[in-house]
């Protein structure tokens, strides 16, 4: 769960914010309310159906915000949730792209692949080389 | 001597019955098999070395940004979640 990977998600934002870009792109809810609920979200008051409109999507990035100190810049997919199905990036799934736009990193498909460790270290490599 | 190949009968059952149950564990982890029909994992098309779609998104404040403004001069750390 994407939750559980915000600690070492922000310790790589805090190392290299300086040297990076990060955006995170918020996209459709994991486990909505409404599709595929989980008994964890709602021990945690977490209960969303999946969002209908930008402004319900919007609420679930300020939670993530507010809730769990998450501090990574947001912005929101589209409802037709293209950056989703062009990036294959539910539930969660970390790149990283080079200036100029290559892919230098495609992180395996969340939650069991979602490793900001891994991409860290990706990412230290290439900026070693430079 | 029967009871002993009954024993490596059951030895032999267990082996296959917990080999397809890791099996079938990886096959959920790796995506290959969905939990439900809300499963929405899969690998998609793009690799490392492609060049990544551009998109025109909303930043949380409600602002247009285009992706690749993000990628001009230094490398973009790309984070696609929920909080669910």
């Amino acid at each position: 769960m994407f939750r559980g990977k915000i600690v070492d998600l922000l310790k790589f934002y805090d190392r290299y914010q300086d040297r990076a870009n990060f955006l995170t792109v918020y996209i459709l809810e994991a486990h909505a309310e409404d599709e595929w609920p989980l008994k964890i979200n709602r021990l945690a008051g977490i209960a969303y159906k999946q969002p209908t409109s930008v402004e319900e999507r919007r609420n679930g990035a300020r939670l993530l915000m507010q809730r769990f100190g998450y501090r990574i810049p947001i912005a929101l997919d589209g409802m037709d949730n293209r950056g989703e199905d062009l990036f294959a990036a539910w539930p969660e799934r970390l790149y990283i792209v080079n200036p100029g736009g290559r892919i230098l990193y495609k992180g395996k498909m969340g939650p069991f692949g979602f490793d900001p460790k891994e991409a860290e270290k990706v990412l230290a490599g290439e900026l070693s080389l430079k | 001597m029967k009871l002993r190949k009954i024993m490596v009968g059951l030895v032999i059952i267990l082996l296959l019955v917990a080999g397809a149950g890791v099996t079938y564990v990886h096959l959920l982890k790796t995506g290959r098999i969905k939990y439900n029909q809300y499963d929405r994992r899969r690998q998609g098309m793009l690799r490392a070395g492609d060049l990544a779609p551009d998109l025109l998104l909303t930043t949380f404040q409600g602002e247009p940004l285009r992706l690749s403004s993000l990628w001009k001069n230094k490398p973009l750390v790309l984070v696609f979640a929920s909080c669910t």
